[in-house]
């Protein structure tokens, strides 16, 4: 069993993606707790992606390599677990998109990747998203986080514009809201009453994870 | 003065690729064979993609309205370029078709590419000021330093934009995304700038005036 989670840990770590769902249907095959395989095989190498990124190894493609490696291998587990009415860890809906106006959409779409590696149930609304489909969707969905990207100083302030109409739609204290992009800080995400910030895709998954625990 | 150009040759620079692409803390290990050939593969993939088209315009400072940013110069140039949108869609597509290691790389290239426009045609601004014997600045952008983002609404009245199929959204946006304008500021107090400090922060690598 040992070697078998650490090709699944390798897997990732390669970002494999054939190799990945390969593994994980094998592990069905074999009955191995999928538990187990997800936790201490795949959420590991998902995990040693993520450092490396963070102290300067791997660039930005193999860290999304790793990423759709892990989604593709939850995406064979994950029915599984369900199957069996097993209950990972508190898993969580998420919200996200680029604010209105903006049009950018790489680094919103890495963060989103990222967020379904770590087991997150993502809606992504794309780019230009008007503030009230945000505020919507939300209610619509019953989200625990709502997501904002915007790359330029002029398309942030519909990052605030959304928050208030969070509050307007009494849903604001329902959910978290995490915003980020190149313009944004802590500080600005603190003067808008956001109350998460991340700088990028591996923190914003440390942040959103670290905000389910409290 | 007006000068389109709608065919720019275009070199992109790998390292400029990995720059973009590296955490700020990056390491300098040898770069994966994985990755190398992602880039190769997508340099092949972005060939027919890039459709750089530039413009500049050299304008007497008196015609321009008092604005805060020009003070004292004798003219400005200013410019707007786009590598257009073919390869933004492109980068949508693999999205969609959940290739987003590959997006993410082009869509760093398209970066660089544009980069790599708006370096020509600042290399353009300075040959005719060289003619001219003229200096020219340092070129920068709306939205960079304390110039705002709704300097793009300048730039933009002045430019015939649609020339080169570029439109500026409400929020100051400019469509296709990779897309650059800029402005330089000429005369002859600017000849004494072009110091060595100046080329050193300066990423016009073959530039004929470098030092
Ligand atoms: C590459 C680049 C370009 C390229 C491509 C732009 C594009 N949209 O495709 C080119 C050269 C074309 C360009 C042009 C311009 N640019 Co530019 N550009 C950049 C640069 C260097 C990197 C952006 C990038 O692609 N990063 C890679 C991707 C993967 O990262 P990302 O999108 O930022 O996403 C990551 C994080 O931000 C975070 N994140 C993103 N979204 C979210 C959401 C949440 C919820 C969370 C938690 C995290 C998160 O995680 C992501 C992954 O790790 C930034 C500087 C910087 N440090 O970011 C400036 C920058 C964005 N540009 C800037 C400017 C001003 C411009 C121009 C207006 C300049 C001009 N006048 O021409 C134009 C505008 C273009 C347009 N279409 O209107 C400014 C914007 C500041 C401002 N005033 O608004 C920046 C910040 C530079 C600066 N130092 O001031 N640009």
């Amino acid at each position: 069993m040992q070697d078998f989670l650490e090709k699944c840990f390798e897997s990732i770590l390669q970002g494999d993606k054939e190799g990945a769902v390969k593994l994980a249907k094998e592990s069905i095959e074999l009955q191995y707790d999928p538990l187990k395989v997800i936790d201490e095989g795949f959420v590991k190498g998902v995990k040693r992606v993520g450092e490396l990124w963070e102290e300067g190894t791997y660039f930005l493609p193999e860290l999304v390599l790793g990423a759709e490696a892990m989604k593709a291998a939850l995406s064979v587990l994950q029915p599984i677990l369900l199957k069996k009415n097993i209950q990972r860890e508190k898993t969580s809906k998420l919200l996200i998109g680029t604010v209105q106006g903006d049009i950018h959409d790489i680094g919103k779409t890495i963060v989103a990747t990222m967020l379904q590696a770590h087991g997150f149930e993502v809606i992504d609304l794309g780019v230009d998203v008007p503030n009230h489909a945000f505020v919507q969707k939300a209610k619509e969905q019953k989200v625990d986080f709502v997501c904002m990207s915007s790359l330029l100083t002029t398309t942030m302030q519909n990052q605030a514009k959304v928050i208030e109409e969070l509050a307007k739609a009494k849903i604001r204290e329902n959910l978290k809201v995490m915003v980020g992009g190149a313009p944004t800080s802590q500080d600005w995400a603190k003067q808008i009453g956001a109350d998460l910030y991340a700088e990028n895709a591996v923190e914003a998954v440390n942040v959103a994870k670290s905000a389910l625990q409290h | 003065m007006l000068k389109i150009l709608k065919k720019i040759d275009l070199t992109i620079d790998e390292e400029e690729i990995l720059r973009l692409l590296a955490h700020h803390k990056r390491k300098e290990e040898t770069i994966k064979t994985k990755l190398l050939n992602l880039i190769k593969e997508t340099k092949a993939l972005s060939k027919d993609m890039l459709h750089p088209q530039g413009m500049f315009k050299i304008v007497d400072k008196m015609a321009l309205k008092e604005g805060p940013y020009f003070r004292g110069e004798d003219m400005i140039a200013l410019g707007l370029c786009t590598i257009g949108d073919e390869l933004e869609n492109k980068v949508s597509q693999l999205n969609q078709q959940g290739k987003l290691a590959q997006a993410v790389m082009l869509d760093a290239m398209g970066s660089v590419a544009a980069e790599s426009t708006a370096d020509f045609l600042n290399l353009q601004v300075c040959q005719w000021c060289q003619k001219k014997g003229l200096g020219s600045s340092q070129r920068f952008s709306p939205g960079y330093g304390d110039w705002s983002l709704e300097g793009q609404r300048f730039i933009f009245s002045l430019l015939p934009a649609e020339r080169i199929r570029v439109k500026l959204n409400p929020s100051c946006m400019m469509i296709p995304r990779k897309s650059v304008s800029f402005a330089i500021k000429i005369g002859e107090e600017f000849k004494s700038l072009k110091t060595k400090k100046i080329c050193e922060t300066c990423n016009l690598k073959n530039c004929p005036y470098r030092k």
